[in-house]
């Protein structure tokens, strides 16, 4: 009979501890709710293509593309705890652009990323260059927006289809043409001097598949 | 003067009357929340492939809904064959077969990943393997695929459309830009419209006679004879064209971003 309170007891403990790390994670079976920005979602093969890439996360439920507000919308299992950066990193790898993520937790908490602009930045040393870039489309446009605001120093950036030029402002103490060149053809899109990667151009998604040039 | 300026109308005149007939708007089909991609016609009845929905419609002539299929995850650019609608499912990556109520899933020997058309004529069929970049084709015994990513003959850059039409099959190679003309056995023929400066050659239909093709990104629909020579271009009243063809003398064109379906005549 000792024995058995003995077992009673610990059982009881250990249970408490698995309920309060439960509490602690969320309980199996909630779900944390995300919303991911996507920008440029105007081709449905591409966008299809998202959701298919997306539902291979094990555990993921519900996904949602809303193509009219380029939103992406899918339950995860909170005790799984995936961040908002995991999110952005795996829609960034499947070759498409998250520019915003929230997730309202299972507990109601809510996350949201914002982007940061250097506080290092001088308003004075701030000017502009107009680089062309290669592209295609509106999900070029993300991309190619996405990882020029990335970079330290820069303030403003956009890049025009029709152009094919990218605009940028920067704190020229910070950063500069170059470098930024060196960014943008590290996402895929050959710049004026500088040509991406063979690899890293071929795993864009399809409707971003510029026709490229020549370069010496 | 005078006789100069009449042999001058006269002459227009007849200019005018003895061109060939071009095809002309005569209508639109507005589909409601429907966003239309894959097209086919059976019956006065329009079958649609609602992408963004994961549905399949079916309409009468003037838009009304006759049936819905629902839960078909994310259905491409369908065909109609002898009775029974060939729905590929992007999502699911298998093909289904409709016919009145019953769905059944078509056997297919080779591997393929989001398969984004469906084209079966007679004993023929024919998938256009988007992510795999190759065409699936069946004699009616054995399956093969052909084809691989690149922008050579034979080569694609994400097919999106295919048709099996007599003893050829014609792809849309999507993102290369163009058409590419097979033989049966899936050896390629020809290249058409590298020259067109399309953006997302999405969808193609063939009478035989001409090929037409959706030029998804410009909001255009090229026409070409069998030798690939331009013989119109369509850049007016389309809004994100994905699918085309002909029934009964009209030529029927989705439109994805304005969720409606354009119809032209030949004057």
């Amino acid at each position: 009979m000792k024995y058995f309170k003995i077992i009673i007891i610990i059982f009881s403990l250990l249970s408490l501890g698995a309920i309060n790390d439960l509490q602690a994670q969320g309980k199996k079976g909630d779900m944390d709710k995300f919303t991911v920005q996507v920008d440029g979602l105007g081709c449905p093969f591409c966008a299809y293509g998202l959701e298919k890439k997306i539902k291979k996360l094990k555990g993921i439920k519900k996904v949602k593309i809303d193509m009219e507000d380029a939103l992406m919308t899918f339950n995860y299992p909170a005790e799984k705890e995936l961040t908002m950066a995991a999110v952005e990193k795996q829609v960034d790898e499947a070759g498409y652009t998250a520019v915003g993520t929230s997730v309202i937790r299972a507990d109601g908490t809510v996350e949201k990323t914002e982007l940061k602009i250097s506080d290092k930045i001088d308003q004075n040393r701030v000017v502009k260059a107009s680089i062309p870039v290669a592209g295609t489309c509106g999900m070029c446009r993300a991309r190619i927006k996405k990882v020029t605001r990335s970079i330290e120093g820069v303030v403003e950036s956009d890049w025009d289809e029709d152009t094919q030029i990218l605009t940028v402002k920067y704190d020229r103490d910070l950063t500069n043409p170059e470098a930024i060149e060196k960014a943008v053809a590290g996402a895929g899109h050959d710049t004026q001097n500088v040509k991406a990667e063979d690899g890293v151009y071929e795993e864009l998604p399809a409707c971003c598949l510029y026709e490229r040039k020549s370069y010496n | 003067m005078k006789i100069y300026k009449l042999s001058f109308v006269i002459g227009m005149a007849l200019m005018v009357s003895c061109s060939p007939p071009s095809w002309q708007p005569t209508g639109s089909i507005f589909l409601n929340d429907i966003t239309p991609i894959g097209l086919g016609i059976l019956d006065d009845q329009i079958w649609l492939s609602d992408g963004d929905n994961n549905r399949v419609m079916v309409l009468d002539m003037s838009g009304e809904v006759l049936r819905t299929y629902d839960e078909v995850e994310r259905p491409m650019h369908l065909d109609i064959s002898e009775g029974t609608a060939y729905v590929p499912s992007y999502g699911s990556d298998d093909v289904l077969m409709i016919k009145g109520d019953k769905i059944d899933t078509l056997s297919v020997d080779v591997e393929f990943e989001a398969p984004a058309a469906v084209s079966v004529s007679g004993s023929h069929t024919a998938i256009a393997d988007f992510y795999n970049n190759r065409i699936a084709i069946s004699d009616g015994t054995t399956w093969k695929s052909v084809g691989k990513k690149g922008k050579g003959p034979g080569e694609y850059s994400y097919p999106t459309d295919v048709q099996v039409f007599g003893d050829k099959i014609y792809v849309a190679d999507a993102y290369n830009n163009r058409i590419q003309v097979l033989d049966i056995e899936g050896k390629h023929l020809q290249t058409i419209g590298e020259d067109q400066q399309m953006n997302a050659a999405t969808g193609i239909y063939t009478d035989g006679t001409e090929i037409y093709i959706t030029d998804f990104e410009h909001d255009r629909v090229l026409i070409f004879d069998m030798e690939g020579k331009v013989t119109q271009i369509i850049d007016q009243g389309l809004n994100k064209p994905t699918d085309v063809l002909l029934d009964n003398g009209k030529m029927y064109v989705t439109n994805y971003k304005g969720k409606y379906i354009s119809i032209y005549e030949k004057s």
